[in-house]
Order: C-alpha cells, then structure tokens, then sequence
C-alpha cells in the first residue's frame, strides 16, 4: 500500500472509529444519569457509525479496518498500543448486557477517547516516516 | 406560538450530531423541511437545493452545522478541487459543500462540526480560517459545541458590528483574533478568563464586548479583588446576614447575588485567598451562594469574566491557585490581551482615539470651542492629533494638536507600564493643559493667528515622568489625617496589585489634603513639592489620578 493510500485508511478510522467511539460520551450533559450514560455507550460501541449504509458498530469497523490494513504496519509498536485499546474499549461491551454490573465512567470516557489517541500516535508515526 | 429559538440546519451523512442537537441542546430549532432525514441534510446537494430557495419565501435559518467527512457513494458527493482520490474527497466533503454555501449565503454562520484534531486540514486550514462567520470546534464536548453554536449566533444576530462600535481594537493581529474569540465565548454560561497587564482593557471589555454580546438581561458587576481585605473577600463574593462578623450590621448582598442574570466580573482573581477559593469552586459547580452566617442557598445564574494581571497558570503551578478552580473557569479559551508595548503598530491610532475622546468631554470641549473661534474656525471645528509638521492636505477645518516628532518618538519609546489606561490618561492631560494654555493665552490678549496648537515636550516629559513614578510600596500603607475617624489603610498582600493600591492611597490622601488647605493649591504644591509655584503640577497629578478639581471645589 502506497504511503498516502495508507494515511488516508488511518485518517478514515480516526474519523469513524477515534472520533465517533468517544462523541455519545463526550456530547452528555455533566449531570446526565446512570440510563442515559449506558444508552450513550450503547450507541458508541454497537451504533457508532449510522448513516445512508446502515448501522456500523464499532467493533466491524475495527474489523474492517484490519482486513483492508492486510499486513501492514506489522512491526508498528503504535499499531500494538491501538489493537490494545481498541481491545480495551470494546470490552466495555459486556457491561451492557449487565445493567446491575456497575460503570465506571471516568475509566470508560477514558478508555474509549484512548482509540482516537493511539490513532492520533499511528497518524503521526506514518507521517514522520513518510516525511522520510 | 412562533417557535422563537434559533433555527439549525444539520447537514450530515451521519445521525449522531442530529441526536445531540435534540436531545441536548433543546435551545435550539433543528429545521425539519422536506428533503431532510432525521432533522439532516443527507448530502450536500439537497442542502444546497433548500438554501438556493431562502430568499424565496423558504424558512429562515439562523445557522449551520456542517459535517466534513461524508461517507457516500461517489454520486452523491459535490465534487471537490484538489481532491486526489474519492478517500478525500469524502474527508473534505465539508469544504466543498461549504464553498458551494458561501456562494449563496456569505453572512450565514456555518459551525464546522470538526477540529484540527479529528482531521487533517492542512489543506484547507487557511481558506477556513480566512472565512468570516465559519467556525471550528475547540473540542468535541458538549459546552465546547453550545459555546461555538451559541457564539456564531451571537455575532450574527446580535450585531457584532455594533459591539465593536463600543470597543477600540486597533489593528494588531493578535487583538483580531482574541476579539474574534472573545465573541464566541461571550455567548453561554461558561467562564472566561480575561488575563493582560494592568491597564489594557480588561474590564472595559467584559462590559463593553462580553457582557453586551452575552445577551443577558442582567446586570454587569464588577469586584476588584486587590482593593478587598483577605478576611471581607467571602462577604463580597458571597454576601453575609447581619452579625455574621464583627461590623457586619445588616444583611448584605454578595456581588454573585447582585449580578443575578448578568455578568460578575473579577478582577485579580489571583488573589482570592485560599480558603476562599474552594467556596468559589463550589459556587461555580452549583449555580447557588450561601451568605455568610446562612443556612440558605440562593441560586445564582452568573457569567463569570475572571481577570488576572498574570498569567493564571503560574499561580497554578506556584501553589496559589487551585487547579481545579482553574480547570473551571475554562482555562481553554482564556483570552490573553497583550500589553501596548508590544503593539507599536496601534500606538498612532488609540493616541488619535484617545484625544477624540478627551474632547468629548463637556469641560474640554467648552475650551475647544472657544479656542477654535479665537482662531476664525466655526465653533464645532474638531480638534485632530497632528503628529508632525503640518502637510498640504491637511484638514483646515480642524483644530490641530501637533505633536512635534521628537515628542511623538518619546511616546513611542515610552514602556508604557500603565497600557492603555496610560495612554489615554496622558492623551487626555496633553489636551487638557495645551487647552488651558490657549485659553490662558487668549484671555492675556495674545491672539492665535493659525488652528494649530503645539504640545509643550516639556509638558509631555512631565506628563511621561509622572506616570513612570507611580507609587510601588510593599507592607501595609497607612496615610492618617490625624482625625481617627479618616485613617486610610490599605491591607497589600504579596501578591497584590502593588500599583492599584498605591495609587489608592494617593488618591485619598490629595483628596483629603484639598480638603484640609481649603483648595490652596499653592498650599499643596508647597507641602508636597516644597515649592508653592508649582500648583500646574499639582493639578496635573489631580488629573492623572482621575480627579477633577472642579467637582471637589463643588465638593
């Protein structure tokens, strides 16, 4: 995959994974309730991305992200760090299954906002080495 | 009933920002017509269809949130110039959609529903920037998006224009950037932290440009923290009922209470003490104060402008600040006003404004119109700042105050410590006394042949001198009369606002000494200058302090 091609599937996911796994959290109310919280990260994890196409949660569009990543980027520690929050955020997942299972929702702001940055980090290393 | 709120047009492919404006920002209208989807636009060229038809009968739109990246099928995208494969010209779909709106609607206010940070924009970073009524987000929080929204609304519905009416701003791009930021967080209940030395122009703007563009019926408070003992600051702040604290013999209403509705402006917020400062913390958090010796909140809704002569962070890291008090007052959009100094560029232009506005002055202007009929000019010539020789071109209807070069480059070398306080002061004195002067002349039968009235340089340096020697004290400043009943004290912490209180003190004390030699300024001259003769010097440090002899004489 040439440089730029690879930059803009990177800048894609940032758009459709980083940016909208974080913004049901970010977009509530300080003072929003335990129900509301638990319907925004609903929407983040299982409806993150819905529009003309459908719904796309976030776990298909890590998916396809990888499968059209093939094997690239193989030896990235910044590809690591990102599988790993990716890995952390939608664990989060569970939970909703559970609505006794209690929330820890500095944790969860924290954990799904880390995709956009470990993103931000995979940006930035592909651009410091495509600036050579 | 007429749906009053501002109406929103969302053009998005996608639904999430559709739900965020319903849900939580219910403020706002989300326009529904036809072609729309969820409260959307689906694609650029529908929106454009329903906006082509505005000024054709269609329903208003007050506003724009646009999307940038639009991922749909090829067909449906505005194509884009520049875009090198589809990938990016769905990532900047936005730009094109918006190039294609601008074309038609050029005031609209368009919120780009994006930051640097989410996306690339390198590319389009300038054409963005260089747009007037198109904003970026700050974040992607809620308050960041109501106070983008809410500030685009307020400079277009309200009239920014006639704000800055209000406001001299000068030409400086750096000043262009804070007033346009300085628009933006006007609107909503979030706080602004207002940080510039002393004397350029922080309270004026949170009245003039915050408070006004706030849009809130309420009224403007002001509280300079520096003038307030530590131990009084939680009664100022919060209120206290009777017999709260010794001297506290009625019920008394705190500033945040006075400013109900409005706007509360805190000067030298740095120097809130400590204890005090977790108070204000809580207040902010809860929207309510409890008066000293109460058991009752009151709910407050106040804007919050917080001022510091430094920057707030250092007294962060120094331990004087709480952190968390900072994160609150929203240290993101902090706006920092630079000094004059390191603004040569304005100093030609607000020393133009300043004697316009000196001679606004009822007093002043009485002397101009006479002056100006001595010269053969009708009585409402203006009187113009002239720095140089005079010029062929020149304005022959004018009164001129000429500043000769030389005078005019010890102004531009001056530090200028007071800023723009400064200025205006020793503009203001310049035209005073070279008024005086000519009145003086006329009257002692000297006729003034030309409108041109030449500044004094001694009088300049005199002027420039005295403002380099205010007062800086350190300790406690006590000036005492002698009768117990007027001993002035003013408590200086270290941190205090060192100049302020000095020129407190003096103030109290030329008053009290006016007082006590029965307007004898040549009295006062010889108690404080040692020479009896020298009473224009004497007048000349009334004036810098702000006080007017006349009215103390009525006094």
């Amino acid at each position: 995959m040439a440089d730029e091609e690879l930059l803009d599937l990177l800048l894609e996911l940032q758009h459709d994974l980083g940016k909208y796994l974080r913004l049901p959290l970010t977009m509530l109310p300080a003072d929003a309730d335990e129900a509301l919280f638990r319907e925004a990260l609903e929407r983040a994890l299982r409806q993150t991305r819905k529009g003309p196409d459908g719904v796309r949660p976030a776990r298909d569009i890590w998916h396809e992200f990888l499968a059209e990543l093939g094997g690239e980027l193989r030896d990235s520690d910044a590809l690591r760090a990102l599988r790993e929050a990716v890995s952390r955020a939608l664990s989060w997942d569970g939970v909703l299954e559970d609505a006794s299972e209690p929330i820890d929702r500095t944790t969860v702001v924290a954990e799904l906002s880390a995709v956009g940055a470990r993103i931000g980090d995979l940006i930035a290393e592909q651009r410091e080495l495509a600036d050579g | 009933m007429a749906d009053a709120r501002p109406r929103v047009l969302l053009i998005d492919d996608g639904t999430t920002y559709a739900e965020v404006v319903r849900e939580q920002l219910q403020e706002l209208s989300l326009l529904s017509p036809r072609g729309t989807k969820d409260g959307r636009f689906e694609d650029g060229a529908a929106a454009l269809r329903y906006l082509k038809k505005l000024d054709a009968g269609a329903p208003g739109v007050d506003l724009v949130l646009l999307d940038m990246h639009f991922d749909l099928p090829e067909e449906r995208l505005l194509p884009l110039t520049g875009a090198s494969s589809l990938r990016r010209r769905k990532r900047f779909q936005g730009v094109a959609i918006l190039r294609a709106l601008r074309a038609l609607h050029p005031r609209l206010p368009v919120v780009l529903l994006t930051s640097e940070q989410d996306l690339s924009l390198a590319d389009v970073d300038r054409e963005l920037a260089s747009q007037s009524m198109t904003y970026l987000l700050d974040g992607d929080d809620l308050d960041a998006l109501r106070i983008r929204i809410h500030g685009a609304l307020a400079e277009s519905a309200l009239g920014l224009e006639d704000a800055d009416a209000e406001v001299l701003w000068g030409g400086d791009a750096r000043v262009g950037a804070l007033r346009r930021r300085l628009a933006v967080v006007a609107r909503g209940p979030m706080p602004v932290i207002l940080e510039g030395e002393t004397g350029t122009g922080k309270s004026y703007l949170a009245e003039r440009f915050v408070h006004r563009l706030s849009g809130r019926k309420g009224p403007f408070v002001a509280v300079d923290l520096s003038t307030v003992p530590a131990d009084l600051v939680p009664a100022q702040l919060f209120g206290a009922l009777r017999g709260a604290y010794t001297g506290a013999v009625r019920d008394q209403k705190g500033v945040f209470e006075a400013a109900d509705g409005g706007t509360l402006f805190i000067d030298e917020i740095q120097n809130v003490p400590a204890a005090v400062q977790r108070q204000l913390l809580g207040v902010l958090q809860e929207r309510r104060v409890r008066p000293l010796g109460g058991t009752r909140e009151v709910a407050v809704d106040v804007k919050v402008v917080a001022a510091s002569n430094a920057p707030l962070s250092e007294a962060v890291a120094a331990g004087r600040f709480r952190p968390d008090l900072y994160m609150r007052l929203s240290p993101a959009t902090r706006v920092v006003i630079p000094p004059l100094r390191e603004r040569a560029a304005d100093l030609e232009f607000f020393a133009h404004r300043f004697v316009e506005r000196a001679v606004a002055e009822p007093e002043l202007d009485a002397l101009r119109t006479r002056v100006a009929r001595a010269t053969g000019l009708p009585g409402n010539a203006p009187l113009r700042l002239r720095v140089g020789r005079a010029k062929a071109g020149d304005d022959e209807l004018a009164l001129q105050l000429v500043l000769p070069r030389p005078a005019w480059q010890q102004l531009r070398g001056h530090a200028w410590p007071g800023n723009l306080r400064e200025l205006a002061m020793v503009m203001h004195n310049l035209v005073a006394f070279t008024l005086v002067g000519a009145v003086d002349a006329l009257s002692s039968g000297v006729s003034l042949a030309r409108p041109r009235l030449q500044v004094d340089p001694g009088l300049l340096g005199e002027l420039l001198a005295g403002s380099r020697g205010l007062g800086v004290g350190d300790g406690r400043a006590v000036a005492d009369s002698g009768d117990p009943g007027d001993a002035m004290a003013v408590e200086v912490k270290p941190d205090s606002t060192l100049n302020r209180v000095a020129q407190e003190v003096e103030r109290q004390y030329m008053r009290e000494l006016f007082k006590r030699t029965g307007g004898d300024l040549e009295r006062m001259a010889e108690l404080l200058l040692g020479d009896g003769s020298r009473t224009r010097a004497v007048r000349l440090r009334f004036n810098q302090l702000g006080i007017s002899v006349r009215e103390l004489r009525e006094e």
